[in-house]
């Protein structure tokens, strides 16, 4: 800009001698084409000049010492000669183009000048007007040119303000759009870096960072309180449960132990001879290394083995036990026997645990029983099942083989009944039905276990594969009910932090 | 102009206590924060997946029963991936809370679907005694879970 004012000031000032130049031939022209006579003499000090007009006297002559000329009164009464500086500036002020052209570049100039920020302290007017007759050319001589310079400097100051607001409204356009580049570039800068910024920072504030868990209402924290609440009673309860199967299945572990302690020479002498705990001890060991042999055979020899007699002591045992367990509790309801026996038996508190374990089972599946209704068109397939064990346990192998047969069919018969395109028909809801499934179920656990003993029997050695079966069987429940136990004892605990955890944050929360 | 400072200066102290006390944070749905449905539907569900888990249990027996009557071999798989199902069907959402009751009932039957996979591979191996533990933890999986479910006008005695 700096430089487009000094191209106008230059351009400003080239056009001076454009100005003054015309001016000065002209007078030299006017005093030329005066007629050049023989001369005049001044008769006070005998100057001589050719032109009357340029005569020069000498100081000191009464008819004028000075040097400069002076014009003579004589010549024109108007336009006294003699002054040709006035004459000039006469001339100029009637030559109008001349300063209205000056007005123009001037009036440019100070436009220029004012908007970038020239003429501190002065209104826009007066520094229009001043500066315009200040640099007129032939101000200097009294020639001011005033008018005509204003006239051309004018459209300038009158688009002063137009072109002022313009430069506002850019520098405002311009300041603005400086400013959004160098936050556009603060902000990728910061990006970049991988720093948060505080825009980001107050959205946070106000609707949480995009990682955080929303927080839960205090309704929400009061029903997860109240539902693990809910589970930790539900798993003390499995806990009781798991807790009384672990201590039966170990009742039924060392029963079985003592058993088979009462059937071995050997183990009766170190009985009488080391006490419970070392027969308990040796005896375990001595079923681990049949269990051990048994294994090895198997792998061996798979399940080609003959059927010996040996087993009926065990296969009736097991008889009896399917008939209690399973048949007989249908026998019972049938006949109008109902459960009190059994009841009474629980009450008395006489039970070891394994029993009293035992004896809820049943009355559990006899209750089941008696909803399902199943019992008056079971009847009497049971009652023939029934005369069949009677004549197994009189020592009929052929008629237990049939009963066997006959507990086979009979418990797919009940698995059958209920189905869930059955469990309609006797009235039932889904849970409802779902255990009473879970009981048939347990039936036909007891019934496959009796027709597996079978199987199992058909070995070289029956008596002692039997008992390693048998161990084996009594370990894995004990096994397991101490995991169940362990699992739900780790189970309660959590629920119970949890419901902690939940109360109090449902407390705390508003 | 001193209105109109004060003006924005209150609007400033509102927007900023409103950035502070972070209201614009939603509270999650019940099911983000994984509280168990309730309703009856997802209630029959959870029965629904129970009973099939139950009756793929009863399947399981009585595909043995079956086998062992009629002397063929037993076809285990398909009842198995049932009781898979059943099993996938009651457990919790991902990141969801367990229903009560039955989240009791989820563990025996997950051990049922263990004592099934011992089974089955014992039945692979043709080993026996693999295979008679496999059914003693199918047995005790069955007897834990009677003793769990608690139907309608049955009175549990304890």
């Amino acid at each position: 800009m700096n430089r487009f004012l000094c191209a106008a000031s230059l351009l400003a000032l080239l056009s001076l001698p454009a100005v003054a130049p015309g001016l000065v031939p002209a007078a030299t022209a006017a005093a030329a084409e005066a007629p050049d006579p023989s001369g005049v003499e001044c008769a006070g000090c005998g100057a001589t000049s050719s032109n009357p007009r340029n005569l020069r006297h000498r100081p000191g002559c009464p008819y004028g010492g000075d040097s400069s000329p002076r014009p003579d009164p004589g010549t024109d009464r108007e336009r006294p000669p003699g002054d040709p500086a006035k004459e000039a500036d006469f001339l100029l002020s009637m030559l109008a183009p001349l300063p209205l052209a000056g007005g123009v570049a001037f009036g440019g100039i100070w436009h220029v000048k004012r908007l970038f920020g020239g003429f501190k302290g002065k209104s826009a007017i007066r520094s229009w007007s001043d500066y315009i007759t200040e640099h007129y050319p032939m101000g200097a001589r009294g020639a001011s040119g005033g008018f005509w310079g204003r006239l051309g400097g004018l459209p300038f100051l009158v688009l002063y303000p137009f072109t002022w607001t313009l430069g506002q409204v850019g520098i405002g356009v311009g300041w603005c759009g400086m400013k959004t580049g160098e936050g556009v570039a603060w902000l990728g800068k910061k990006t970049w870096q991988g720093i948060t910024w505080p825009p980001k920072q107050v959205y946070y504030a106000f609707a949480g960072r995009p990682d955080e868990k929303p927080r839960p209402t205090k309704r929400q924290l009061e029903l997860a309180d109240f539902n693990f609440r809910q589970l930790r009673q539900e798993e003390e309860k499995v806990l009781a449960e798991t807790r009384a199967a672990r201590q039966a299945a170990a009742e039924k572990r060392e029963a079985f132990l003592d058993e088979f302690i009462a059937g071995d020479p050997d183990l009766q002498k170190t009985l009488a001879a080391e006490g419970r705990e070392a027969a308990l001890a040796r005896a375990a060991k001595k079923l681990d290394a049949y269990l051990h042999s048994y294994r090895e055979r198997a792998k061996i020899r798979g399940d080609q083995q003959a059927l010996v007699q040996e087993m009926d002591r065990t296969i009736s045992k097991a008889d009896q036990q399917l008939f209690e367990d399973g048949v007989g509790i249908f026998l019972d309801q049938a006949a109008g026997r109902l459960t009190k026996g059994w009841n009474d038996q629980l009450d008395s508190g006489k039970l070891t645990r394994a029993a009293s374990h035992d004896l809820r089972l049943k009355l559990r599946l006899a209750d089941v029983a008696q909803k399902t209704k199943a019992i008056q068109d079971e009847y009497y397939d049971l009652k023939d099942l029934g005369e069949s064990f009677k004549k197994a346990e009189a020592g009929d192998h052929e008629a237990r083989l049939e009963a066997h047969e006959k507990t086979g069919r009979i418990i797919i018969g009940w698995l059958d009944n209920v189905a869930p395109a059955k469990a309609g028909t006797v009235a039932l809801t889904t849970m409802d039905a779902a255990y009473a499934a879970t009981a048939h179920l347990m039936l036909g656990n007891v019934a496959s276990n009796i027709r597996g003993d079978m199987v199992r029997f058909q070995t070289a050695r029956p008596h002692e594969d039997a008992l390693a079966q048998r161990w084996s069987t009594f370990q894995s429940y004990d096994k397991f009910a101490a995991n169940a136990e362990r699992i739900a004892g780790i189970r309660r605990d959590q629920w119970a932090e949890l419901e902690k955890k939940y109360s109090g944050e449902a407390g705390g929360s508003k | 102009m001193n209105r109109l400072l004060s003006s924005l200066l209150a609007a400033g102290l509102v927007l900023t206590a409103a950035a502070a006390s972070g209201c614009g944070r939603k509270p999650p749905t019940d099911a983000e924060f994984g509280l168990p449905d309730t309703s009856e539907q997802a209630r029959a569900a959870r029965e629904g997946a129970l009973f099939e888990g139950v009756e793929a249990m009863m399947a399981f027996r009585r595909e043995q029963l079956r086998a062992s009557v009629e002397k063929s071999a037993p076809n285990y798989a398909p009842i198995r991936d049932r009781l898979a199902k059943a099993v996938a069907r009651l457990r919790p959402a991902p990141g969801g809370m367990p229903a009560p009751q039955l989240e009791a009932c989820l563990e025996p039957l997950e051990t049922a679907l263990a004592a099934m996979d011992q089974v089955i591979a014992a039945g692979k191996t043709g080993d026996p005694l693999e295979a008679a533990e496999g059914w003693a933890l199918f047995d005790q999986s069955a007897e834990t879970l009677f003793m769990m479910l608690k139907p309608s006008g049955v009175e549990k005695r304890q």
